[in-house]
């Protein structure tokens, strides 16, 4: 029976196509604005995400317990004694999610030039390594990045360059407290300066190799402050890092954070975005359901004759209802493929060429998130089918009132009508 | 004449034949109204408030600052003390006095900020309590502890990055440590100018702003005590004044400009004080646009699924006004009219319901803190609780753009009816 109300109920969709295909469009664009803007918003996300992540921070940092966020110079990882850097890398790289890792030092120190100095962040890396966790080697807009060849250089942000007044080549002089209680100092020359839009970094952080800040600060080799590490897919990122924590835990007194830990307002940004998302999916389901209802309501009173009929001649009811039902839920999967291919080469112009939003200036900066000119989508199959199904479902609810209003005509009077 | 209002009247009745059918269609077109009011009134509330908010934690919607600090930051460049009353006088005459929300003179500059653990480079902002709560936002973000007040003038204000980098809390003795101002003309040489001064302060609130960059670096401390510290008693680096509407802020940094003409300042609209927020809020606009466009078309398409749907179908009706003498024109005339006086119905609905939803979210809100899971307050630039502007041009707009599509619309049914031909239409099946 269930076969052949389906039957019915697809071919009575195409005894009014025009009628049917109006509707369908209808809900199929919904569908596909929906695509449009699912995209748009994961696009926003992942690019919020990789900006707050992939410059400096990395997708999931290793440090000595209590050494976050206070940073203290000298809770090392493996305390005072160190640890053999060599083995706790190839143990972390053992895992097959993760794709890259990089020792790092860091310290807080003074940097002065002939007149002016200023307060900074310094991290230590070694440059090899560091470029496979982090991209800041592309936002070089001078010189070049930290290379082994020249352990006394230092990478510095643009506009930290211009408040301490030095350019490319200058030397510079860096001051910081020592583990052992003494200032260090010593002069550094300034190979490349980056730019990345992010205030905190192009005006607070300057790079230089790894053994050089430990020699400043009098830490033996061992002892290193944190690993970054960078996941193959960053979405694993609280997983991985749990795991980790569990594995190295056994040798290693460590505390392992992912991002949303590291920076937890990127992950309220990103959980921001998603309710907006989820808003004006709302707003967009109630206007596509406007038009479900509608196309449903119409199609059962214009037909009271013919399911007078159908009911004259022994349709009871319940068949009736499951007719409508199947009719709307026909009519919403044939929506759905329409949107899907017309959302379809939607979705792939928005991941390879982007929304050109054609600003002025600079590269815009928003708590941690460059967006450049172009605003890139990012497939977010999770949110299609949930819209998908989510359409299905509205589709089959819309329908219910229709539906039942049709099973209480009264065959003798809907006859009567024309 | 008679003839058109006589058709209109037939619509007018034919509306009226099937009362709820009419009213289920009117309800759908003037939900998609209700739609686009209540999306536009949010996106265009959340834009506002990104302006108003964002210059709270700058400098205002106009400042007065030395010529030349915008560029160098310099914290040797200070206002002429003449400057700083001229334009107070000036804000505070009649005229200006409506469109002014506050005026903040503030000391910039740049030090060392130390605690038994730890030190930091910080931006100081010696600021007068009074003043600077009707200018900033970071009073209003304080999360431990108070703001400055006038009683407690060893008092610092911090962000919560660098209290937590610094390891203090309420009540903590920090040191401030700073270069004191280099006036042009004098030598470095004496006791004050150019020196290395401190002073011992304590952290009376800590605020938490959500930007990283305030969190970690600004500081809030009395006027009088930066001045003495910096050794420039009485003089200050900027004075940023807050107005009631954005939209006043040309107007009132072109009066000043004319006001302080010939003094060694600029005075700068936020637009070129904060051009990082004129970036974001670009981008806003960009993806309000999108947003706006995504709606008004599906608002559109539904519209056009309504209208046809409740006229395609009506064939035998229109067969049967042909065959007792309608004249085509005289069936497009009365479909017309019909649809008119629907859209009327319908914008009618869809105002009402729209306008009271806007109420709702421009009195009370739409309050998206439900999307964080913490009970902490989320570290956003932006209020979440996003309120709902609506300007009589946008509700006239989307009221014009909903009536336009729904007449443009209506013609292609009533043209094709009027090409209905009589003996397919009266058959019934």
């Amino acid at each position: 029976m269930s076969g052949r109300i389906l039957g019915l109920a697809w071919r009575n969709l195409w005894r009014n196509p025009r009628r049917t295909l109006i509707a369908m469009s209808a809900i199929g664009f919904g569908y596909a604005m929906l695509l449009f803007v699912a995209c748009l918003m994961a696009g926003l996300r992942q690019q919020m995400i990789e900006t707050g992540t992939s410059l400096v921070l990395s997708d999931i940092e290793v440090h000595a317990p209590g050494y976050y966020p206070k940073r203290s110079i000298h809770q090392t990882l493996g305390g005072r004694q160190g640890t053999n850097v060599g083995t706790l890398l190839a143990a972390i790289a053992a895992d097959p999610r993760i794709d890259a890792a990089s020792p790092r030092v860091y310290a807080y120190g003074l940097v002065s030039a002939t007149t002016q100095s200023a307060g900074a962040e310094i991290l230590g890396v070694v440059p090899n390594q560091e470029q496979k966790v982090t991209v800041l080697q592309t936002r070089i807009v001078k010189g070049s990045y930290l290379t082994e060849r020249m352990p006394k250089g230092i990478l510095i942000g643009d506009r930290f360059a211009t408040t301490i007044g030095v350019g490319l080549g200058s030397e510079i002089i860096v001051l910081t407290e020592a583990a052992d209680g003494s200032m260090g100092n010593d002069l550094y020359t300034v190979v490349g300066i980056f730019h990345t839009g992010l205030d905190a970094i192009d005006r607070g952080l300057v790079l230089m190799s790894l053994a050089s800040l430990q020699e400043l600060l009098r830490l033996p080799p061992v002892r290193i402050h944190e690993v970054g590490i960078k996941l193959h897919n960053i979405t694993e990122a609280t997983t991985v890092a749990a795991a980790l924590g569990a594995q190295l835990g056994k040798t290693l007194p460590v505390r392992v954070r992912a991002w949303p830990e590291l920076v937890p307002e990127l992950a309220d940004y990103v959980q921001f975005n998603r309710g907006v998302t989820f808003i004006l999916f709302v707003i967009f389901f109630m206007l596509v359901i406007i038009g479900i209802v509608n196309t449903m309501l119409m199609a059962v009173i214009e037909r009271t004759r013919e399911l007078g009929m159908l009911m004259a001649v022994g349709m009871r009811p319940v068949h009736v209802v499951s007719l409508i039902l199947a009719e709307a839920v026909g009519l919403a999967a044939a929506s759905l493929v329409l949107g899907g291919v017309i959302g379809a080469p939607l979705l792939w112009y928005l991941q390879v060429h982007g929304l050109n939003l054609g600003g002025v200036g600079d590269e815009v900066s928003l708590a941690g998130v460059v967006v450049g000119h172009h605003w890139y989508g990012q497939q977010d199959f999770s949110a299609y089918s949930q819209a998908a199904l989510g359409l299905a479902v509205t589709a089959l609810v819309s329908a219910l009132y229709p539906a039942l209003r049709a099973a209480r005509f009264r065959p003798a009077e809907a006859l009567r009508k024309v | 004449m008679t003839g058109v209002l006589l058709l209109v009247k037939i619509g007018w009745r034919n509306l009226w034949r099937n009362p709820r059918g009419t009213l289920l269609t009117a309800l759908a077109l003037g939900l998609g109204l209700t739609l686009l009011l209540i999306s536009l009134g949010l996106l265009d509330g959340s834009h506002e408030q990104m302006i108003s908010e964002g210059v709270r934690f700058g400098t205002g919607h106009v400042v007065i600052q030395a010529q030349g600090y915008q560029d160098t930051g310099s914290q040797d460049l200070l206002l002429p003390a003449r400057v700083v009353s001229t334009t107070e006088e000036f804000l505070h005459t009649g005229a200006m006095k409506h469109v002014l929300r506050g005026v903040s003179p503030r000391l910039l500059a740049s030090g060392l900020l130390s605690s038994a653990a730890n030190a930091d480079g910080v931006s100081i902002m010696g600021v007068i309590p009074q003043e600077e709560r009707a200018v900033s936002l970071i009073p209003q973000r304080i999360v431990e502890g108070t703001y400055l007040n006038d009683d407690k003038q060893s008092g610092v204000v911090i962000g919560t990055d660098l209290a937590r980098k610094l390891e203090v809390k309420i009540g903590a003795k920090v040191v401030l440590m700073t270069q004191a101002v280099q006036q042009p003309g004098t030598e470095a040489t004496d006791a004050v100018g150019g020196g290395m001064q401190s002073t011992l302060l304590r952290v009376s609130g800590i605020f938490r702003t959500g930007i990283q960059a305030i969190d970690a670096h600004v500081i809030h401390l009395p006027l009088p005590v930066a001045q003495t510290l910096l050794g420039v008693p009485g003089r200050v680096t900027q004075v940023a004044v807050l107005l009631e509407r954005e939209g006043d802020a040309l107007m009132v940094a072109t009066g000043l400009r004319k006001q302080l003409a010939g003094a060694p300042v600029e005075v700068l609209p936020w637009r070129e004080s904060m051009p990082t927020l004129v970036q974001i809020f670009w981008l806003n606009s960009a993806f309000n646009y999108v947003m706006n466009g995504v709606v008004l078309a599906m608002v559109g398409l539904g519209i056009l699924n309504t209208i046809l749907m409740r006229v395609l179908e009506r064939r035998y009706e229109f067969g049967l006004c042909t065959a007792l003498g309608l004249r085509p024109l005289q069936l497009a005339v009365m479909i017309i009219g019909e649809s008119l006086a629907l859209t009327a119905i319908s914008l009618a609905l869809g105002l009402v319901l729209g306008l009271s939803v806007h109420y709702f979210f421009a009195t009370h809100g739409l309050d998206m803190r439900w999307v964080f899971k913490s009970d902490l307050p989320a570290a956003l630039v932006f209020d979440p609780i996003i309120y709902s502007r609506l300007s009589p041009s946008r509700i006239a707009s989307s009221v014009g753009i909903v009536f336009l599509t729904a007449t443009v619309i209506s013609f292609y049914p009533a043209l094709k009816a009027a090409r209905t031909e009589l003996p397919g239409a009266l058959k019934v099946f």
